[in-house]
């Protein structure tokens, strides 16, 4: 509860900021707010919370997943004043509902009710369509943002309509009043049940952008101001998952035979759609959106394999991926803003004008693809080999083919980077974010060679 | 007599819900709509919850309907609406749309629907449902004022004019 609270104040006291034209103090003040968020919640572990009649759970998994997407917030505020500067308009708005976005993400991870699982939901993503036209001016934000909107509004629909279905057959909202009464029908389950559980599984894989749901992705990432994508591509797809994760183990969880190969399914496609759209692109972010798509399909590998991994593994795929993903952002932002776009061509020759940032681009890209022994390889050995357990074999093949597709899309930036000339002097940077970027490189090694960092938690 | 009244409502409501799709007039479609939910009012009101009735009627039809009449006046869009989707568009869209019905059909197939009760639970009443709001459901219910913060934020945000 002091989690949300927290949150709360911090994104009212932003607004405030604003008004009283203390700009000078926003950035600072948001950071200063979600270290003592994370203060708030790591006192939690090992320790549950007051769970509100069950409306929420404050447990280790909470604490976890929660603390994951603040500390990811926290980066991207601090890319935010490289990534805002000069600009004149007020900035408190998009701070703010950037802040109120991560206080759903958190209420749909913590849920342990229907309700309460759907507002978090909505909170979330009613603050994302409004963050992905955040850039007014620009046709290809306001694109993203419509888009963005009608499929999401379009997403909700199912998620409701499923989870009012789920209600019908088992008459109750609590995750573990749901679980019970599914164990209860000893397999002979009713056909509403199967519907509901269609329906929300369609609007969850919707919601986390897996394959054959993934259309919006790719236009929504390419089209939303830089920041915003690294943003969503990031904490809201940790916040997907652990809400995924937490609805399969909590609700539907006694019975894996009723999702369990539909799950596979999405996983086999979103792995080969997403890794070979990745391959003709030739944007960086709309390569990053594909190869998103494809790491939902890893992560649902993990899903599948529900009854043998352990919510620290997906934490730490999760980790693996999100610090990643944020390095590889921090790079095209610098080189947006030094060229004006993102195209694979405008990393031409970085590693000549400033080799610490091709150097921190290139691990982040090899991390992502899944070299070992950085962070992205362990990741995906630990969910590879729990789904090997369960009998996963064909998903698991599937799964390292693409990977190995997958080298061909990350590599081209990488080679740009290192064979080619530049076009420039050098890139537009800061002491800061080339700190950050740093740190998280250095974060995706170490990950990579103690894994138990985060595994044995 | 009830049931003849859920049957007539449930007619009425898919009745209206398809002619907003048919209908190529805006104005037409948002008189669809009110309708529409109007008959869903209506079986609210079977179900014995008088408030989530009322609450339906006000604010959908009331208010977010006539906000919708309001915009299209103002914008001058009673004109036809010229659907300019592909054929190849459409066929997908079909396609797609039949999957998820003949899915749900095949689902639904062994269904029992057990015979139509009397309401006579309370729980739609306005005093049970104000019990229940500030008791069991405090939590979302305040977590629902984030949300509209956050969606009124937004608004100014958009209609800002220094861009």
């Amino acid at each position: 509860m002091n989690t949300f609270i927290a949150l709360a104040s911090l994104g009212v006291i932003t607004m405030f900021l604003g008004v009283l034209n203390l700009k000078k103090w926003l950035l600072p003040f948001i950071v200063a707010g979600l270290a003592v968020t994370i203060a708030v919640i790591l006192p939690s572990w090992n320790n549950p919370g007051n769970t509100f009649l069950d409306m929420f759970y404050i447990d280790n998994f909470f604490v976890l997943f929660s603390a994951l997407m603040v500390v990811s917030t926290l980066v991207v505020f601090l890319m935010a004043a490289q990534y805002y500067k000069g600009e004149k308009r007020s900035l408190e708005g998009i701070y703010s509902i950037i802040i109120f976005s991560l206080f759903g993400g958190i209420m749909m991870v913590s849920a342990g009710n229907m309700i309460m699982f759907f507002t978090g939901l909505e909170i979330m993503s009613i603050s994302l369509y409004l963050l992905a036209g955040s850039h007014k001016t620009s046709y290809e934000s306001n694109e993203a943002a419509m888009k963005y909107f009608l499929m999401g509004a379009f997403a909700s629909a199912f998620l409701l309509f499923g989870i009012a279905l789920l209600y019908g057959a088992t008459g109750s909202l609590y995750f573990t009043d749901i679980s019970s009464k599914i164990a209860a029908f000893h397999g002979q389950v009713p056909s509403l049940l199967k519907a509901g559980i269609l329906l929300v599984a369609i609007g969850m894989a919707f919601k986390v952008a897996a394959a054959p749901f993934h259309f919006w992705a790719p236009d929504v990432y390419h089209g939303s101001p830089t920041l915003i994508t690294a943003y969503m591509i990031t904490v809201i797809k940790v916040a997907g998952f652990a809400a995924f994760l937490r609805l399969t183990m909590l609700c539907f969880g006694s019975d894996t035979s009723l999702w369990v190969n539909s799950v596979a399914a999405i996983s086999a496609i979103s792995i080969v759609l997403g890794n070979f759209s990745a391959l003709t692109q030739s944007k960086s972010k709309r390569m990053l959106a594909y190869s998103s798509v494809a790491h939902s399909g890893y992560i649902l590998i993990a899903l599948v394999s529900i009854q043998t991994i352990t919510p620290t593994i997906i934490a730490y795929y999760s980790a693996a991926y999100v610090a990643a993903n944020l390095a590889a952002f921090i790079v095209i932002i610098m080189v947006k803003q030094t060229t004006g776009s993102s195209d694979f061509e405008s990393f031409n020759g970085i590693a000549k004008t400033n080799p610490v940032v091709a150097a921190c681009g290139a691990i982040a890209m090899l991390s992502l693809t899944g070299i070992p022994p950085l962070a992205g390889f362990m990741g995906k050995y630990f969910v590879f080999s729990s789904a090997i357990q369960q009998g996963y074999l064909w998903l698991v093949l599937i799964a390292i083919v693409g990977s190995a597709v997958s080298i061909f899309y990350y590599f081209r930036p990488v080679i740009n980077m290192y064979m080619k000339d530049a076009a420039y002097e050098t890139l537009k940077t800061s002491k800061l974010s080339i700190g950050i970027l740093v740190m998280l490189t250095i974060l995706t090694v170490i990950l990579g060679l103690i894994p138990g960092l985060i595994i044995n938690l | 007599m009830e049931k003849y009244i859920f049957f007539g409502l449930s007619g009425l409501a898919i009745f209206s819900a398809i002619m907003v799709l048919v209908s190529n007039k805006p104005i037409h479609n948002l008189l669809y709509l009110i309708l529409c939910f109007m008959a869903i009012a209506g079986h609210y009101l079977l179900l014995n919850a008088q408030f989530l009735a009322v609450v339906h009627i006000i604010v959908y039809a009331g208010a977010i309907m006539v906000l919708f009449l309001f915009t299209l006046m103002m914008l001058n869009l009673n004109l036809k609406l010229e659907l300019n989707k592909s054929l190849m568009a459409r066929i997908v869209a079909f396609v797609s749309g039949l999957l998820l019905l003949v899915t749900l059909v095949i689902i639904l197939n062994g269904l029992v629907i057990p015979t139509p009760k009397t309401a006579t639970t309370q729980i739609g009443m306005t005093r049970d449902l104000g019990q229940v709001l500030f008791s069991e459901y405090m939590v979302p219910f305040e977590a629902a004022s984030i949300l509209f913060l956050s969606a009124m934020v937004g608004a100014v945000m958009m209609v800002n004019k220094n861009k």
